[in-house]
């Protein structure tokens, strides 16, 4: 079943598109920021009595704070400082706070994969005969949760109002009155606390290191392309398709083949259609 | 000698000595390995640097150099002359193949392509084992041997490698110090305004792109000449990450910067092994404070020979000569049409510019003024209609070619690179025009005075006077001009006015968009007033604005 | 010449075949190794070893060591009609692939790499996913009830702070005999090599005697996990495997 991993990498995915949308800027550190959310739960089980066998969806808020402070340091130090400088500027400072985040973690921790405990209790469930893991239910409906919330933040609140304002027209937004640094951390800051969600939900039943960030922003950043640049419903699907295709076709070829056909893709897609397989939903500023 | 070359004398013969007399020999391994990295991050400066594009593909042109020089070594005890520019030709040959999907695509997309093609060709190298050996890589690849001399390890490889980087040097020295260093900067800080110089962009970035391929490859076979061995970690993202480090930190622009930056990122890791495991995470913090604190890396901290002019008023009379006669081209746009989703931005359009003609376009906010400058200009294409310059058609012509061809634009904000002096961009502007006297150009345009000053430290008024110059230095035949006086004192309103009755004068077709009446109508010929992407009204400028239909669209606004 | 302490891939693979092949009756394997330097060798080993005795591979893949989910493989092994899974992966794909074939509900016997038996791997599972597992390795320090043994691994537990693995018990003993050439008189890099290769020497983990080419360990260990507890029981030894059926 694809839709456990497909969910996190929706996860990531929204997260990418978040800052994005706020900065025109791709954020390369955003698959550290997952491995850092995961980490983040790794330590927080210390200060968990062992025997106890306490959920590790508890941790969440934890994860969740620790990670958007992260979203907050790499806004303040890669972003705000060269907002105006052309965009290629973006990448390279994302790409050293990724190496800073990686190579520090590796440090601390060490290399090897980690894992958090169980979301929510082991084993499987069955559900209308089918049995499905506990923890690839929870991961499913913890992402969904999440992706709904979002969803009612930006579509009913002011802050959404907002936040929506200052991805389609800067500097109207800045001419209403709208504190556009305000609003370009905020989002930094939610848009890691996503990944960080989703490393927590990956880091038991997938396993966390700290080399993992590398494939999973590959991975958000094709599932943006494919659902259409700056599209928030159009990454969380285009996520959930990169998954279901890896497990599809991974389970009738070989894993090799799957990964290099859905370069393949994203090369066919980029010559024939730029604006993504589902449309890209405003101009493009990046 | 200015200081900045004495510094680069001394600091290659300080260090050809340490090489000679003072290196062990784990040190002149290092130092091969630093003038294996000048080579490819002198190749990365042209796509990254000069073209300003963040390709990610840069270590896999290292890698496809160099499996092709372990494949061919190692399998086929092929010769270092016969390795070498095949590697240099498989870099080239996937660049050019990858290159028409993936040039025309923006910045982000571009470094998502580059980067999907890297992960592809890693993925072969890992999984086809026959041919490439897979994870373990092949071994037994010869040393540098050319002509059946074997080149030893030590001081004589040393020597060859850093050979060959001076050969890269010359290359890229030759490749960006003529005009074209001049083309590529505009390129890259006014990508408006490519166009309108007369460069094809596309062209400029292909070229970018297979010099940084062919320096790729080149780099990759010395390396797998050197290390004996290829394996799938030549094609690692980590070699185009420590690419990136190298050219960010060392400079993107210049060969002082690929030598410094290649020197350090090989030195550091031996001179700060007390980090140990904390290593990379020094180097991230570097690269950060480097692009935040000093975006042109040390290069560009080192460039204390180089001051520039105090910025001037310019007002100093230049001694006029006679305008040449450039004659002019007739431009007729006809039934033009151009929607934006839902919006008709142009209904419909006619109009005809005789040379020596001044037609000025009026409308409202949102009339489809800009539109129709840029369709003319080719910076946008019309959905139906057509654009003849002087009886050729030129409505479907890349926007370059326009401008090649005689027509030229200004833009409402001046395009100008701010690093660039004023003669750097007229020149440019006449590059297809050889014969043509840049300073008689600047003389007419009362821009001698300024002409050595970079364009970011002038005043906006003369700006605007060297956006205009820009246009007519290319000798077109016809002008459009967006907006010239917007944001000018009368004063200098007045000189811009009498420029363009020059240039009438001289014959130009010249099509005027401005909102300032006042300005216009002294000016112009002929007066146009456009509404909802329609052309309301045509005629004098007395009979345009005495019309109803004119007044209720243009100024019903304001008495509303 | 280079001296190894630890049973190279030629002996730990021999030793992973014929548990599965002589203990187990597994007739159809499948096997799962890392697209690795590590990975390559040894399924190439593995291949060669099962062929020998009559069980050729129904299955061969290579993972990435960044692949994530498991899942694809695990249904390919499972539509091979493979009777067992063999694995040669890294520490942490090992782990994973454990997890995702417990979660999957993959009920045929799983025979794991070294990769295994480093503690790091038996820590990232459950002991209800670790029962039944089965993994080849040099020794097993943790496994063994004997005297000297249990000494070693509480005097490793204290000084590092971790269980001992097969590799700190190779390096355990490789120092001892080091040492024990010097004490019998070898004052240079030469007579401790010269030493080491003549005669057998005793030590914890098995009996070590030089090949010729440097190899001193053939031996290897089948060790397989219960429900209960992380700590694997050594289930069968092989002693002088040549590395050649």
């Amino acid at each position: 079943m694809p839709f456990p991993l497909g969910a996190a990498y929706a996860l990531v995915a929204l997260g990418f598109v978040l800052v994005l949308n706020a900065t025109t800027a791709v954020n390369f550190a955003h698959g550290e920021s997952v491995v850092a959310g995961g980490f983040t739960a790794v330590a927080l089980t210390f200060f968990l009595p062992p025997d106890l066998r306490i959920p590790g969806l508890i941790l969440l808020p934890g994860v969740v704070v620790v990670t958007a402070v992260l979203g907050l340091a790499i806004g303040a130090l890669a972003y705000l400082p060269i907002r105006n400088r052309p965009p290629v500027s973006v990448f390279v400072t994302t790409i050293a706070v990724g190496m800073i985040v990686a190579n520090g973690l590796n440090a601390t921790f060490g290399a090897a994969p980690r894992t958090a405990p169980p979301l929510i209790g082991v084993g499987t469930i069955d559900l209308i005969g089918v049995s499905i893991s506990r923890q690839s239910l929870v991961i499913i409906a913890t992402a969904c949760v999440l992706i709904g919330g979002l969803a009612i933040v930006l579509q009913r609140t002011q802050l959404g109002r907002q936040f929506r304002a200052c991805s389609q027209d800067p500097e109207m937004a800045r001419a209403i009155g709208i504190r556009l640094t305000r609003i370009t951390l905020l989002s930094f800051a939610l848009g890691t606390a996503f990944a960080g969600a989703a490393g927590l939900l990956l880091a038991h039943q997938f396993f966390i290191s700290p080399a993992d960030g590398a494939p999973l922003i590959l991975k958000a950043y094709i599932a943006v392309v494919i659902g259409g640049w700056g599209s928030l419903r159009g990454a969380a699907l285009g996520a959930l398709l990169i998954a279901v295709f890896e497990v599809g076709v991974a389970a009738i070829s070989s894993q090799p083949l799957a990964e290099g056909l859905l370069y393949v893709i994203v090369l066919v897609v980029l010559f024939l259609r730029p604006q993504g397989l589902l449309g890209e939903p405003q101009q493009v500023r990046a | 000698m200015n200081p900045r070359n004495s510094l680069m004398i001394f600091g290659g013969g300080g260090l050809a000595i340490y090489a000679l007399f003072f290196a062990s020999s784990y040190d002149q391994r290092l130092l091969t390995l630093s003038g294996i990295y000048v080579v490819l991050v002198l190749g990365y400066q042209f796509i990254f640097g000069h073209a300003g594009a963040l390709s990610l593909a840069q270590g896999a042109f290292f890698g496809l150099g160099a499996y092709t020089s372990g494949i061919l070594g190692s399998q086929y005890g092929a010769e270092f002359l016969v390795t070498f520019p095949l590697s240099v030709a498989a870099a080239v040959t996937i660049a050019v193949l990858v290159s028409i999907p993936v040039l025309r695509l923006q910045s982000h997309y571009f470094a998502l392509a580059t980067l999907a093609l890297s992960q592809l060709l890693l993925l072969i190298a890992i999984n086809w084992e026959p041919v490439t050996g897979g994870a373990n890589g092949l071994s037994g690849v010869p040393p540098v041997r050319i002509l059946g001399w074997q080149l030893a390890r030590g001081l004589p490889l040393l020597s060859f490698v850093w050979i060959i980087a001076g050969l890269a040097m010359l290359v890229s020295y030759w490749q960006i110090n003529t005009a074209r260093k001049a083309a590529f900067t505009v390129m890259r800080e006014t990508p408006l305004a490519t166009a309108a110089f007369g460069i094809d962009r596309s062209m400029l970035r292909f070229r970018a792109f297979l010099l940084s391929a062919a320096f790729g490859g080149a780099a990759g076979a010395l390396f797998v000449h050197t290390n004996r061995v290829v394996s799938p970690e030549t094609l690692s993202f980590g070699v185009m990450i420590t690419c990136l480090t190298m050219t960010v930190v060392g400079g993107r622009f210049g060969i002082p910067g690929a030598v410094i930056g290649a020197l350090l990122l090989t030195h550091l890791p031996e001179w700060f092994r007390g980090l140990q495991e904390y290593y990379l995470v020094a180097v991230g913090v570097l690269l950060l404070a480097t692009v935040v604190f000093a975006p042109n890396g040390i290069e560009g901290l080192l460039r204390f020979g180089k001051s520039s002019p105090k910025p001037s008023a310019g007002t100093a009379t230049d001694e006029k000569s006679e305008p040449a006669d450039i004659g002019g081209s007739e431009l007729i746009a006809t039934h033009l049409s151009k929607r934006y989703g839902g919006v008709r931005a142009l209904d419909d359009v006619n109009l005809r510019i005789q040379p020596g003609e001044i037609v000025g376009v009026i409308g409202p906010n949102g009339a489809g003024k800009t539109t129709l400058a840029n369709i003319l200009t080719g910076s946008a294409t019309s959905d139906a209609g057509t654009v003849t310059l002087a009886g050729h058609d030129i409505t479907h012509a890349p926007e370059y070619q326009i401008a090649q061809l005689g027509l030229t634009r200004t833009f409402q904000t001046p395009q100008l690179p701010a690093d660039l002096s004023v003669r750097d961009i007229i020149r440019i502007a006449q590059a297809d025009r050889p014969a043509a006297n840049t300073d008689a150009v600047l003389r007419n345009f009362n821009l001698l005075a300024v002409a050595d000053m970079p364009c970011g430290t002038i005043a906006h008024g003369i700006r605007r006077r060297v956006e205009v110059c820009r246009a007519v230095a290319a000798e077109p035949g016809a002008l459009v001009l967006d907006e010239p006086g917007a944001g000018l004192s009368p004063e200098e309103q007045g000189e811009i006015s009498a420029l363009c009755r020059t240039l009438a004068e001289n014959g130009l077709a010249i099509l005027l968009i401005d909102h300032n009446v006042a300005f216009l109508k002294p000016l112009v010929t002929r007066m146009v007033c456009m509404e909802s992407g329609r052309i309301i009204a045509d005629g004098t400028p007395e009979d345009v604005l005495a019309d109803p239909r004119v007044q209720d669209a243009y100024f019903g606004v304001t008495t509303l | 010449m280079s001296i190894g302490f630890f049973p190279g891939d030629a002996v730990v693979k021999t030793a992973q075949a014929r548990y599965a092949v002589e203990e187990r009756g597994v007739k159809r394997p499948a096997i799962i190794s890392q697209t690795t330097a590590y990975g390559q060798s040894g399924r190439a080993e593995l291949e060669r070893n099962l062929t020998a005795i009559g069980a050729s591979p129904v299955l061969q893949e290579a993972l990435d060591i960044s692949v994530k989910d498991m899942l694809p493989v695990l249904l390919k092994v499972q539509r091979s009609g493979a009777d067992a899974l063999l694995l040669h992966l890294h520490s942490g794909p090992t782990a994973l692939i454990i997890r995702h074939a417990r979660a999957l509900g993959l009920d045929i016997p799983i025979i794991a790499g070294s990769a295994m038996h480093q503690p790091e791997t038996a820590a990232l599972l459950e002991p209800a996913e670790l029962n039944g597992v089965c993994a080849e390795s040099g020794s097993s320090p943790v496994s063994d009830d004997s005297e000297e043994m249990r000494e070693f691994v509480d005097a490793y537990r204290r000084s590092f702070d971790r269980e001992p693995d097969a590799f700190a018990l190779g390096q355990y003993d490789g120092a001892k005999m080091i040492l024990a050439a010097l004490a019998a008189g070898a004052k240079t890099a030469d007579e401790v090599r010269t030493h080491l290769q003549t005669a057998s020497h005793a030590g914890l983990a098995m009996n070590y005697r030089s090949d010729g080419k440097g190899n001193m360990a053939h031996s290897a260990v089948i060790i397989c996990y219960g429900a209960e507890d992380r700590v694997p029981q050594i289930v069968k030894r092989y002693e002088n495997l040549t590395g050649t059926l």
